[in-house]
Formats: structure tokens, C-alpha cells, sequence
């Protein structure tokens, strides 16, 4: 036991650890050009192994931190372990730092929902949307206050019921495509025309692309209610909910980006774009929003390097998009991290234990041994 | 080290999948002043343009300002194409080339663009209303790069917009099909 905690904690691993998050860090980076945002997150950052080009397979962020963090646990149990020297509090406080850094990064890793906010000049929303996972949502409410119930429609399998708690009416999943296109035109293979608010038909499943904002999901449903059984297609690029009228009252039914609540309600006011002289090439660009949160409303720019911060959120400027008739919408970058505060905590336990170190070694004499 | 053990077993555990669920959440939509609402939507609706599906091409449903998408039957990635109508002028000839020539990625002189204005092909349709063809296919030598054959015509006071995207082979290659469907369209 003793054998093998003096290899795991072997100062040569926790050097080789930092090194390679460093060498992950700068090929990450880079990666991002060709490969896109999240493609280059998963593949470098999450991973236990990714598989370079025409080479073996290399650790990816995630297993180099798990290593790393076990190198500094067995550290700490074997080195400091008989030392009670007060010496030795300004190491043990530095290591407190770095295993506290993993520990923060590690709460990120499972507990970070990272959505977007689309909004054009003058509209405004109190949710998020997911940049790829999916929900299957109705509501009754016509006007523009929704009680919204919804399911995961990710972690439901074909053949399940959705676990609404309705007696209205009941929803089975018969086929769920991550990535498909829709037909309007085009009859389905049983001849039957399903329910669907766009007049779609058909559905015809894609490959899955990298960028994974770009998949659009779709599903076919049976719909049971009183004696009747119907079957309903959602897609999710539809503008608009399929009405479904269920003992004389309306269920809008839709496939959505999953939502998230937030704690206020963001209202663009007002987007700006500078572009460099003749090139549609964007300069600089910023959002001005009104932030409500009961009755109280307040007004903020968010733009490069100046985010919006409320409670856990963080809101970034994104991207824009101009339409052919000129009207402007932004595209906010929606952050959610419970553990946004730790490493801050984390850095000054480091900085503390290194003074402390520092100090220590400067006016305390070593004891004759 | 069995609390260690406990505490890894105790995060692992938490990122374990779990089973679905309904969930609630109160949705409040602010909506954009009345008068800029009907900027965004189509000024001609699919009612209004009837048109022929060209063989070998299917038609996806209409979405956002799109009328109408197509795709190839045997081949949807190949080809995108898309008719989108919009008020009066619709922001301009020069303008809206120069938009596309950024949606295909496409940096060309303005002596070149002129040159593309100048050769562009009239089609009458069935309409009959005549339509100006503009092939960006002829802009780039040689590589076969993304590019856009695209149709513009007015029809009742609205700019009418047929714009087929892809690759330039696959544009060339299904260019006649482009026009086809620019000959079907009319307006009851």
C-alpha cells in the first residue's frame, strides 16, 4: 500500500499533469477554429482519451485532472502526513488551494447548464434555451403568460409514455430523430396524416452534425385521450405549437430547445454593430438590455469582456444576426455556475498558503534536529 | 481514504442519468412593438405563389420567412434551396448580393459584381412576370467551393427570392431544375 502510494504520488506525475493541461489548453484553443466551440470542448476537455490524427490515442482534460487530483491527495497523505512542523501549514495551505481549484472544476464540469437567449429589438424572455437538448412542452395558457409543463425528451426511449401528470390526455414516443428534416408534401409510410399545426408529414432523419446547435429534432407521438387515438408529429424548427383541442380545451403541444428559467427577465432594447469601413466584417457590437425582476427594471449593456452577472448567471454577447429587412436581433450566451465564486476562493487559499510558506521560511528557524 | 472513497462515489453518483420527469416553469413572453412585428413576417404567403416541384427534388416545410424548401430527394445535403418573399424592394439589388456573397463566403471586386449584375439572365415565368437569374458559380475559377445560383423578380409590390445554395458543381448540375421551378411560379 505504502509502495503504491509513493508511485501515485510521485512529484514527476504532478509535473507531467500540469504540463499536459497546458499543452490541452493551447490545442484546445486552437482547435476551435476548425472544429467549432463545443466539438473542441468534447474532444479535448471532457474526454478521458481523444484520438488525434495518424497518432495513438492521447489523455483528454478530464482523465489528466482526475490523475492529477489523486497525485495531490496521495501528496498530501504521504508528505504531510507526519509533518506537524509549523513549517509545513504554508504547503499544506497551497495544496488545500489546488485540490480546492479541481474540486471547483469538477462541480463545474457536472453542474454548469450553459443555454442561449435569442432576441429580436423589443421582445424579451424570462428563459434560456438549451443549445441541444430537446423537450417536449403544451401549455393552456393562449396569452403571453405560459405555465409551461415539459419532459426531457432525450432521456425518453421509443415505445415509453412522457411522465406528464395529466389525465387529459396521455403521450407515447414512437420514434424520436436527434437530427432530421421535415416534409409537407410527402405522404407517410402508413398513408396516414398525423396532427401537426405546420401541416408537416413526414420526417426523415439526418446525420448528426458537429455543431450541435445546428440539429433539429423531431418526433412522432401517439396521442391518447378519451377513446381516441391519434398520432402527433412535433418538429422542432416550427415556428408555432400544434393546438390540440382535448375535451374542449386547447393544448399547445411542442418540440423545443430545452428551457431554462431565469431569475429576472432580459428585454432587448436596443442592438448595436459597428462594422470596419466597407466590409460586412463586425467591429464591435452590444446589447442594450432592460433587466426585470418583479417590479423592479433596470438597464444594462452587455458587450465583449462586460457580461451581465446576476446570481449564478452570467449573460455574454454571443452573436447577431440582421435580417433581409434590416431588423436586428442578439444572441446572448446564457451561464449557469453554482461554483462560479470557488476558484476565486481557491486562488487567494493558494496565494494565503504561499505567503504563509514564504514567510515562515524567512523568520522561522528549522528546530535542530 | 474511505472518506475519499465515499466523497468520489458521492460526486460520481450525482452525474448519474436519471429518469424523465415533468417539469414546470412559468414562460413570460415580451413581444416586440406591434408595428415592427409584420417587418419579420413573410409579405407574400405560401397561398399566394403556387409553383411546380421540379423531378428529383423534394419540399420541406415552410419555415420562418422561407415560402418553400427544396432539397434533392437522393441527396438532401447537396442543395438548399429556398423561396422567400419580402416587401417592396427588399433592401436593394447591390445589397442583397452583397449579403449572399457573405453567406457563401465569397469576396469579389466590385468590378466583378457589376460584371454578375450585367450578364444576369432573364427567365419569364409562368406569371408571366420576368425573373433575373444571378449565377455566383461563374465568380470562382476552377475550385469547387460553396456557392448560390439565385433568382430575384417582383411580384404585387413584393421581391420574390429563389436562391439555390450548395456546392458550385452541385448548383451547375441542378441549375436547370432552378430554373424550371422560376418558370412555375405565378401568382393567382
Amino acid at each position: 500500500m505504502n509502495k503504491l502510494l509513493s508511485i501515485v504520488s510521485s512529484l514527476k506525475i504532478t509535473c507531467a499533469c500540469v504540463f499536459w493541461l497546458f499543452v490541452l489548453t493551447f490545442w484546445g484553443t486552437v482547435a476551435q477554429v476548425g472544429h467549432g466551440l463545443y466539438e473542441a470542448q468534447e474532444r479535448f476537455f471532457y474526454s478521458w482519451f481523444f484520438h488525434p490524427q495518424y497518432f495513438l490515442p492521447l489523455p483528454g482534460a478530464q482523465l489528466t485532472m482526475w490523475v492529477l487530483f489523486f497525485n495531490l491527495v496521495a501528496s498530501a497523505w504521504t508528505r504531510f502526513k507526519g509533518m506537524q512542523d509549523i513549517r509545513s501549514w504554508g504547503l499544506k495551505l497551497t495544496h488545500f488551494g489546488i485540490l480546492l481549484y479541481l474540486a471547483a472544476a469538477f462541480f463545474t464540469f457536472i453542474s454548469t447548464e450553459e443555454s442561449y437567449l435569442n432576441l429580436q429589438e423589443g421582445q424579451g424572455s424570462n428563459v434560456s434555451s438549451s443549445y441541444s437538448e430537446w423537450e417536449v412542452a403544451y401549455w393552456t395558457d393562449p396569452g403571453l403568460t405560459r405555465h409551461v409543463k415539459a419532459v426531457d425528451i432525450g432521456k425518453v426511449q421509443a415505445g415509453q409514455q412522457l411522465p406528464f401528470e395529466t389525465r387529459d390526455f396521455q403521450l407515447k414516443l414512437i420514434q424520436y430523430y436527434p437530427n432530421c428534416v421535415a416534409f409537407t408534401k410527402a405522404l407517410p409510410p402508413d398513408g396516414q396524416q398525423p396532427l401537426n399545426g405546420s401541416g408537416i408529414t413526414l420526417l426523415q432523419p439526418r446525420p448528426m452534425i458537429k455543431e450541435r446547435e445546428n440539429n433539429i429534432a423531431g418526433g412522432l407521438f401517439e396521442l391518447t385521450t378519451t377513446g381516441q387515438t391519434r398520432s402527433l408529429l412535433l418538429y422542432g424548427a416550427e415556428a408555432a405549437p400544434t393546438p390540440v383541442v382535448i375535451n374542449g380545451r386547447t393544448y399547445f403541444m411542442i418540440l423545443q430547445h430545452k428551457k431554462y428559467p431565469l431569475p429576472v427577465a432580459i428585454q432587448l432594447k436596443e442592438f448595436r454593430v459597428a462594422f470596419y469601413p466597407r466590409t460586412q466584417i463586425a467591429k464591435s457590437y452590444e446589447s442594450t438590455v432592460i433587466v426585470r425582476k418583479d417590479q423592479i427594471q433596470r438597464q444594462t449593456r452587455i458587450y465583449m469582456n462586460n457580461p451581465l452577472r446576476e446570481k449564478d448567471y452570467t449573460f455574454f454577447q454571443a452573436s447577431y444576426a440582421i435580417g433581409p429587412t434590416g431588423l436586428r436581433s442578439s444572441t446572448l450566451a446564457v451561464v449557469r455556475n453554482s461554483a462560479r465564486g470557488w476558484p476565486y476562493v481557491a486562488c487567494f487559499v493558494v496565494l494565503a498558503g504561499l505567503i504563509l510558506h514564504f514567510l515562515v521560511q524567512a523568520f522561522v528557524r528549522k528546530r535542530p534536529s | 481514504m474511505i472518506y475519499l472513497f465515499l466523497f468520489i462515489s458521492l460526486m460520481i453518483l450525482a452525474g448519474c442519468e436519471q429518469k424523465p420527469v415533468e417539469r414546470q416553469y412559468t414562460e413570460v413572453i415580451i413581444e416586440a412593438p406591434k408595428a415592427e412585428i409584420p417587418a419579420m413576417m413573410p409579405a407574400v404567403h405560401a397561398a399566394d405563389l403556387t409553383w411546380t416541384l421540379p423531378q428529383g427534388w423534394m419540399e420541406g416545410a415552410a419555415q420562418g420567412m422561407r415560402l418553400a424548401t427544396f432539397h434533392l430527394k437522393n441527396a438532401p445535403k447537396d442543395i438548399d434551396v429556398s423561396i422567400v418573399a419580402l416587401d417592396g424592394m427588399a433592401g436593394g439589388l447591390q445589397a442583397n448580393l452583397g449579403r449572399w456573397l457573405g453567406q457563401i463566403q465569397l469576396s469579389v471586386s466590385e468590378d466583378a459584381l457589376t460584371k454578375l449584375i450585367a450578364r444576369a439572365q432573364t427567365v419569364k415565368t409562368t406569371g408571366p412576370i420576368e425573373a433575373k437569374i444571378y449565377d455566383f458559380t461563374a465568380l470562382t475559377d476552377g475550385e469547387d467551393t460553396g456557392s448560390m445560383i439565385a433568382a430575384m423578380m417582383f411580384i404585387n409590390g413584393k421581391t420574390v427570392f429563389v436562391k439555390m445554395t450548395g456546392s458550385k458543381d452541385h448548383c451547375r448540375r441542378q441549375k436547370d431544375n432552378l430554373l424550371g421551378l422560376v418558370r412555375s411560379i405565378s401568382a393567382p
